[in-house]
């Protein structure tokens, strides 16, 4: 195998990380262990990607003498070891990796995002697969925002997920997510529409798209940002796979955004492993009531940070915003709207109807006959005003006759 | 003895003039019946036999053939055993002849020689008249029924002997006193001419609308004014709402507001009915129909079935709507095959060796909620997956979908507005109101289409064929010559066309909606207004992004 290493393009250093994290999660205590102790003896950073061909020729005595007390643990430690050593099918997996477009990045490598670093049990390693180089800018980016939020939100706290990670990310901010129906898919997307990348951290392998809805979000990220996962590609979305996924999501990032979650949701056990992590919390406030809102209200009562705009969070961490950076957002935003075509009307009856309409419906779905109501305009005329905001782009129809602004 | 009698025989909805044959000969008793029978038709052997006995003829043991010709079409029903009666009596010499020959006999017998009403008397009476014939002989239980129709001698008779007794010349045959009053009442009503035919008409019959007014539903504006429209031009509607937000009330409210029914299509559904067996009274039918079938319905009482096709739900909906509640509950394959029928407005079932095709061309009303629990996009009351949600919309296939030319939502009524509505009616809409707004955009239609239905009639090269009722029968290319949009519209069209990603299906709805809309609004061109309402109401499939 040593000759396969030399003959193939691949790093030695990179493949025993590989066999490492091959050790699985079972031993990633006692590897995390070891890793410690060893990282006292490192003597400069280069010396730490070599760290796995160490780990991998210990003997019972070092591992012992590394903080491994536990017998039952260095043995099934060694009994691993041994065994990954012999697979030469790992091999085979690692070489395989590049054909599909797949990368293994491991603990101290340059691309690791170096916050996990910090975390309890950080993952050995990292299978990548999109434009791994955003990693680096990742790394130096400076805070990283997680925002996660319900599966089930509303179109409310979808469009307010959507404009927070485009603003984000028009700062030059990384966005990540977990690329889950909801406020995930809404941030990925808003991050995305700002020309920049994000990161979707994937309960499953990353070749594999879940929820398969996703795909044509999961395509978009792989072009302009990354998926990272801990666990090897082919993995299936298996339920339990995912509070530990949400440890990554939480662990990678200087702060994590709550948008809209529900009493006892996962958004808030992220919530919790951003506590436990010591990462700060934010939240989007909510409507007293809406049991979307309760999640978020409850971390908010704990102590949570309360955003309600960009700025709320840039300040937490004391970031002046260049003065022209708020132009920059706004440019964005006509941009968005000049994108298509708008019919302009002569009539300044049929724009003071419109300005009126305009005016009644807000960031929560609207229907007409509340529209109706409030406006006191005739049936046919709300109709007729709706389609045109629609055509304009200043409305956007979340069900039949259901309206919010865009 | 040999003798002929004339009776007719319905198969599917289509009538056939037939010939009953009797032979009778001496010989060791035998009764034999032939010419494609069903079991129906060939049980009736003992029946007959002993209800001739039982108006007192006697008739000698004897050898007797029946054949009912053409032997090709099947016979089916009840309304041959009058006419086989009479055939054996004729063969017997024991009937006088003249009043037999150019009559239709129909009628199904008892044993005591009492004459029973049949189904269908309608269609055949409208078969014998077409045909020539003199006279009918039906029972007097359907002689309503067959009066709908004058031009020939509707003779109505109660049991065999008074018939034997009227053939001999011995009595005359009395009019039923309800009868006679209604003809001392028909005296005053005019009668209107349709292809000939004298049609006793009843212009008052609002029963339904009295019972049911849109005035008795809170708020839902935009609903009442969508299901107006779509009444207007007969549009398919999808009604999509939460539980209790009024989706049924809306809906059977509907036929109260429905434009009137014609002439001829008051004959045809009254034949379709006749036929099914379910006219009520023998009257005339003056509402458009309104079929709601419960969603167990099966594909053979939705489309039509059995081996002589009985009509089905779609073809009973004929000029009216069929409503279909909770149409996710509905089996995939019964409203896919509603996709045919619904866009070719008949649908034609095929039996071993014989097709039937029957009309099918109704309004299509549906309502189903927008997800499982039915409070979505209510995200504060529904906790349904997205995946759900759209399990749940999947249920109805995109085509299906594309049939629609309106969809509304409807949502639930807060208790204020409640509250507000009780003290304060609101009576910018009701059933009246609507129904008055209807008639006029259905008389302006009526107008634009005439000519073209007169040319298509007289014309026996015209393509199509169909007549053009209301916007909705619309075709294609009917589009371009009766919309003409103007450059402003046309650029608002194409606008949503690209904004909506709409399908040239849908481009095409939203244009006869808005042909609608204008006919609602007295225009005799499409304005903006009614282009942009029409684009409203599209049809939105999956909102969820």
């Amino acid at each position: 195998m040593e000759k396969a290493i030399r003959d193939s393009s691949l790093k030695k250093e990179e493949y025993e990380w590989y066999m490492v994290s091959k050790l699985g999660f079972r031993n990633l205590d006692s590897v995390t262990k070891v890793i410690n102790s060893l990282l006292y003896d490192a003597s400069d950073k280069t010396e730490l990607r070599y760290l796995a061909g160490k780990i991998l020729s210990m003997n019972k005595e070092e591992l012992i003498l590394s903080g491994l007390k536990d017998q039952k643990k260095y043995d099934s430690l060694l009994e691993d070891m041994e065994r990954v050593k012999a697979d030469d099918n790992i091999f085979l997996e690692y070489s395989r990796l590049a054909d599909k477009g797949i990368e293994f990045i491991a603990r101290f490598h340059d691309k690791y995002p170096d916050l996990l670093n910090q975390i309890y049990l950080p993952p050995v390693g990292l299978y990548v697969y999109g434009r791994s180089d955003c990693l680096l800018d990742f790394n130096k980016s400076f805070p990283r925002i997680a925002m996660v939020g319900a599966r089930n939100c509303t179109e409310y706290g979808k469009k307010i997920a959507f404009d927070l990670a485009r603003d984000f990310t028009c700062r030059g901010n990384f966005v990540v997510s977990g690329m889950a129906v909801g406020i995930d898919k809404a941030a990925h997307e808003g991050a995305l529409s700002a020309d920049g990348a994000t990161i979707a951290v994937l309960g499953c392998g990353v070749d594999i798209c879940y929820p398969r809805t996703n795909i044509g979000l999961y395509r978009d990220i792989v072009e302009e940002g990354v998926i990272i996962s801990e666990y090897e590609a082919g993995t299936p979305a298996y339920k339990s796979n995912f509070p530990q996924r949400n440890r990554i999501i939480s662990g990678m990032c200087e702060a994590t955004l709550v948008v809209e979650a529900r009493k006892r949701s996962g958004s808030l056990i992220t919530a919790a492993d951003a506590l436990n992590q010591d990462r700060l919390v934010c939240a989007v406030p909510g409507r007293i009531g809406d049991p979307l809102s309760e999640g978020c209200n409850e971390l908010l009562l704990s102590g949570a940070s309360p955003i309600t705009k960009p700025k709320d969070l840039y300040d937490l961490f004391e970031i002046e915003l260049p003065k022209n950076l708020s132009l920059d957002l706004e440019k964005v935003k006509n941009n968005m709207d000049d994108s298509e075509e708008n019919i302009t009307y002569e009539n300044i009856f049929l724009e003071r109807q419109k300005n009126l309409v305009y005016s009644v419906v807000n960031l929560y779905p609207e229907t007409m006959d509340s529209i109706i109501e409030k406006t006191g305009m005739d049936v046919a005329s709300v109709g007729m005003i709706t389609a045109l905001l629609l055509m304009e782009g200043k409305l956007k129809e979340t069900s039949p006759n259901t309206y919010i602004r865009s | 003895m040999y003798s002929e009698v004339l009776s007719i025989a319905i198969t599917g909805l289509t009538t056939c003039i037939v010939k009953v044959e009797t032979d009778v000969d001496n010989g060791i008793p035998y009764f034999e019946m032939s010419g494609c029978l069903s079991t129906m038709v060939r049980e009736s052997k003992e029946r007959i036999q002993v209800s001739i006995r039982n108006s007192g003829f006697k008739l000698k043991p004897q050898r007797i053939i029946v054949n009912i010709s053409p032997a090709d079409v099947r016979k089916a029903g009840t309304g041959f055993d009058l006419p086989i009666a009479i055939g054996i009596l004729m063969a017997n010499s024991m009937l006088k002849k003249d009043l037999v020959e150019q009559a239709v006999f129909l009628g199904e017998l008892s044993l005591d020689g009492s004459i029973n009403s049949v189904n269908g008397i309608l269609p055949s009476v409208i078969a014998a008249k077409e045909a020539g014939l003199k006279r009918i002989f039906i029972p007097k239980a359907n002689e309503k029924e067959a009066r709908i129709l004058d031009g020939l001698e509707i003779c109505p008779v109660a049991n065999l002997k008074e018939l034997t007794d009227y053939l001999n010349g011995i009595n005359k045959l009395s009019p039923s006193v309800e009868v006679r009053l209604q003809e001392r009442e028909d005296k005053d009503v005019k009668v209107d001419k349709v292809d000939n035919n004298e049609i006793r008409d009843n212009k008052d019959n609002k029963d339904r609308a009295k019972a049911y007014d849109y005035l008795d539903i809170v708020g839902q504006k935009s609903a009442k004014r969508a299901v107006m429209i779509a009444a207007a031009g007969m549009h398919n509607i999808m009604l999509e709402g939460a539980p209790g937000a009024g989706k049924t009330m809306i809906a059977e409210r509907i036929p109260g507001i429905l434009p009137d029914l014609e002439m001829d299509e008051k004959l045809e559904i009254t034949k379709i009915y006749s036929i099914a067996g379910i006219l009520k009274d023998g009257d005339l039918i003056y509402e458009r129909p309104f079929r709601n079938p419960h969603h167990s319905v099966t594909q053979a009482a939705m489309l039509g079935g059995g081996a002589i096709p009985r009509p089905g739900e779609i073809t009973l909906a004929t000029s009216g709507v069929l409503f279909l509640d909770e149409l996710t509950e509905y089996k995939a394959q019964i409203l896919e095959s509603l996709r045919q029928p619904l866009e070719d407005k008949y649908i034609r079932l095929v039996r071993v060796g014989l097709d039937y095709v029957f009309p099918a061309d109704f309004m299509l009303v549906a309502a189903m909620n927008p997800c499982k629990c039915g409070y979505y996009p209510d995200r504060l009351r529904c906790n349904c997956k997205e995946s759900d949600i759209r399990r749940f919309r999947d249920k109805i296939s995109q085509p299906m979908w594309d049939r629609f030319d309106m969809k509304v939502h409807i949502e639930s009524v807060g208790l204020e507005e409640l509250i507000k509505e009780r003290d304060d009616r609101d009576e910018t809409f009701t059933t009246s109101k609507m129904k008055e707004a209807v008639e006029r955009a259905r008389l302006r239609q009526k107008e634009r289409f005439e000519i073209r239905n007169y040319r298509d009639e007289n014309d026996q090269f015209a393509l199509g064929g169909r007549k053009l009722r209301f916007n909705s029968d619309m075709n294609a290319k009917d589009i371009k010559s009766y919309c003409p949009l103007s450059d402003e519209c046309s650029k608002v069209l194409r606008q949503a066309y690209s904004r909506f990603g709409l399908t040239m299906r849908a481009y095409n709805k939203i244009i006869k909606v808005a042909r609608t809309i204008a006919d609602l609004d007295d225009s005799d061109e499409i304005g903006i207004k009614h282009l942009l309402e029409a684009i409203s109401y599209r049809v939105v499939t999956s909102s969820i992004t």
